[in-house]
């Protein structure tokens, strides 16, 4: 049997803007991977990027709290591009080979949406 | 690690939510503060786990649900 969660967010930019501030700082470090944070600053405006990577994590959360899944957060959740730029996710734990993940990021000039399916196979 | 500081702890959420450390009080809370909201509540625990160098568990950073909760749940690291 297949179930099917759905999560969508949005965020605003600006509110990435701030890097130099302390509890950004933190807060980035421990909720990004090494791997998100190089993708992002790699670009020459990081903050569309890491708003849009943290609207993904939000979607994905939700969608995963519509299967019940609820041990999985942020930190876990990667969120990187294909080389196609196409965004994909993948979970940094060994309790989710069972779920096909899809996410697809947007954002305008100042906000960044997040849009998340995941089916689970049961 | 260090020792619980109630004193550290609103500076952090006057800091984080930008609001005076008169209206940090038990009632505080995430579903009625317009400032704390999913973002600022992450920045908020970055913060806690920096300067009391702890790590909370992800179940505890859902439980911290208002500032009561929070001092709570925060003794539990720094006995």
């Amino acid at each position: 049997m297949q179930n099917i969660g759905i999560g969508t967010d949005l965020v605003e930019i600006r509110r990435f803007e701030n890097v130099t501030d302390r509890a950004f700082s933190a807060f980035l470090t421990k909720n990004f991977t090494r791997n998100e944070l190089d993708y992002c600053r790699s670009k020459e405006a990081p903050a569309p990027h890491l708003a849009a990577r943290f609207a993904g994590k939000e979607a994905v959360i939700k969608a995963l709290f519509g299967l019940n899944i609820t041990h999985i957060f942020y930190p876990s959740i990667e969120i990187l591009n294909d080389e196609r730029g196409v965004p994909y996710v993948r979970i940094n734990t060994d309790k989710t080979e069972k779920l096909c993940i899809k996410i697809s990021l947007s954002h305008t000039s100042e906000m960044a949406l997040a849009f998340c399916i995941i089916i689970s196979e049961s | 690690m260090a020792s619980f500081d109630e004193n550290t702890i609103k500076n952090i959420f006057c800091e984080v939510l930008g609001i005076s450390a008169t209206d940090v009080t038990d009632v505080l809370a995430y579903n009625s503060c317009v400032q704390w909201d999913s973002l600022k509540h992450l920045q908020m625990v970055a913060m806690l786990e920096e300067t009391f160098k702890i790590e909370i568990e992800m179940d505890d950073i859902i439980a911290m649900e208002n500032y009561a909760r929070v001092k709570e749940i925060l003794r539990k690291y720094l006995q």
